[in-house]
């Protein structure tokens, strides 16, 4: 198992906003993960990320506790995080900003990253140079999956990839996201209701106040 | 207005800018990672200042008789690059506090009057534990002499901080555009969450930040102690301006901030030898002020940010 979370309180502020969560995402399956807004979606992946500090309870990564450890070395350790909105560096070109994801690479190998970021999405390669707030919605998309993707993770954290795009470009982004998962990666999307790709996931969690509704789990 | 005093503006008004532009690079480098204004830079001039005065003069000992003896601890040379690394001390100790867990999430508002007590704190014990004595001035670490550029003869001093100013921004400008930890501040100053969701170390970046800059606002506090007789009073007026200068950039261009310090140094060169007339020292400051507003709103525009230096909107 990839990602094993249990029991995980956490909040801001010693506030918890999740409530005794449990899930787990195996490597070559796409869950998604539903919720309104405020449902605790965000809060869960910046939790796993390690933003949000775990207040009870234990993540682990391949069988690793990281509860405790800091971004930086949970993204060494294999964790990508694409965020809702995108939060592309908009004043750095394309490949700067694939090159941050590739923080924690050795300096040799982040031109692997590049190579592998430009063969999941081919468009960017038109694009190294270009200010990287001044692409498409699409095209920003790709590169916040593309610089999560950038440090090889095991675990690939997507926040409402489908938010603001058009229904072509939806399909297109999650092909490569089944297309990422098929590869060995464990791909964990947090999405709104009426944004689910039903097609492209194995499993769906449905997240309520900060808990997983137990009986509204659907597998493919 | 006498045309003929032109050249001596240009240069000694770049000479001038040298002085000016050392704490607008502090600055806006500390403004990248913190998006809050760095005052505590005027209390790490003062700081570098006395340093650099006590150990080239000597201490005070209040025996006037003493008055006008060199009592130097060291040269010139080692006491500016102590001055230098006891200010990159003092930067990484302030940037160690303010990246810490404890205060990283505090607001900018809450971090910005953290900085003005590090100005005072900074600079009220360096002023109380050390005095200089021994010579009234200074001595530079680039000796008395002058050059001649042109019909106008400069002092090697000033010179000196022109050139290191010019190679502190150009190695500023290489280092944040091809190095990995550059990318990293660059990112950083775009969006910090989204920088540490990639993997940057926020409290490592930030705190190498402060105490660089700590060490260019030490260089400048020194530079500028070697040029004035009283140098303490003037570095607060020169942590204002540099403000001002740094404004021009957005708080985030070094290059801006550059042309900023030179348009200053220039102006007021020309307001000091009477380009423009006879001007009242009240009137060049609001002169150099209201020519420095003007820069700041058409370097904003350029740059398609709000006055208030908020992106604006892309259609």
């Amino acid at each position: 198992m990839i990602l094993e979370a249990a029991d995980l309180i956490a909040g801001y502020n010693g506030q918890p906003v999740l409530h005794k969560v449990s899930l787990q995402v195996a490597a070559g399956e796409v869950v998604s993960l539903l919720g309104a807004n405020g449902a605790g979606k965000s809060t869960l992946l910046k939790t796993i990320i390690g933003t949000v500090p775990v207040i009870q309870g234990y993540i682990r990564l391949e069988g690793t506790g990281i509860s405790t450890w800091s971004p930086a070395k949970r993204v060494a350790a294999g964790i990508g995080l694409s965020p809702e909105g995108r939060r592309i560096f908009a004043n750095l070109s394309t490949e700067e900003n694939l090159l941050m994801g590739a923080a924690s690479l050795p300096r040799a190998r982040k031109r692997d990253g590049l190579d592998r970021a430009f063969t999941l999405f081919p468009v960017l390669a038109d694009r190294t140079t270009q200010k990287a707030g001044t692409l498409s919605g699409g095209e920003q998309q790709m590169v916040a999956i593309a610089r999560a993707m950038m440090s090889s993770p095991k675990l690939l954290l997507v926040e409402e990839p489908s938010q603001g795009l058009a229904p072509v470009v939806v399909d297109a982004v999650y092909a490569t996201l089944r297309e990422i998962a098929d590869s060995g990666v464990a791909v964990l999307v947090a999405e709104q209701f009426q944004q689910v790709h039903e097609d492209a996931s194995d499993r769906i969690l449905v997240i309520d106040k900060g808990t997983i509704v137990p009986d509204r789990h659907r597998t493919r | 207005m006498q045309l003929d005093l032109v050249p001596e503006i240009v240069v000694l008004g770049l000479t001038v800018a040298a002085l000016y532009g050392m704490l607008p690079v502090a600055i806006v480098l500390t403004y990248r990672i913190s998006r809050t204004i760095g005052f505590v830079h005027g209390g790490i001039a003062i700081f570098g200042a006395l340093v650099y005065s006590y150990l080239v003069r000597g201490p005070a000992d209040g025996d006037a008789a003493h008055f006008g003896h060199n009592d130097a601890i060291i040269g010139t040379t080692p006491a500016i690059l102590i001055a230098i690394a006891a200010g990159a001390a003092v930067g990484i100790g302030f940037g160690a506090l303010v990246m810490s867990r404890w205060m990283a999430e505090l607001p900018g508002m809450t971090l910005t009057v953290i900085s003005i007590a590090g100005l005072l704190v900074i600079g009220n014990l360096s002023g109380y534990y050390i005095r200089p004595g021994g010579l009234s001035i200074t001595p530079s670490p680039f000796g008395d002499g002058g050059t001649r550029i042109g019909d106008v003869v400069v002092t090697n001093h000033r010179l000196a901080a022109l050139l290191i100013l010019c190679a502190l921004v150009a190695a500023l400008a290489l280092f944040l555009s091809r190095t990995y930890t550059g990318l990293a501040i660059r990112a950083i100053a775009d969006d910090v969450e989204a920088s540490v969701w990639c993997g940057a170390k926020l409290r490592l970046i930030g705190t190498g930040v402060y105490g660089a800059s700590g060490a260019i606002a030490a260089l400048g506090g020194a530079m500028y102690a070697a040029a004035v007789a009283e140098p303490v009073d003037g570095i607060l007026l020169l942590l204002v301006r540099g403000m001002l200068i740094a404004v021009v950039g957005g708080l985030r261009s070094l290059p801006l901030a550059l042309a900023g310090a030179v348009l200053y140094g220039i102006l007021e060169t020309a307001l000091v030898v009477g380009f423009f007339g006879d001007v009242s020292a009240g009137g060049r400051e609001v002169t150099l002020s209201c020519a420095l507003l003007a820069l700041i709103v058409i370097a904003a525009r350029v740059r398609k940010e709000s006055f208030f230096l908020l992106e604006r909107r892309q259609a």
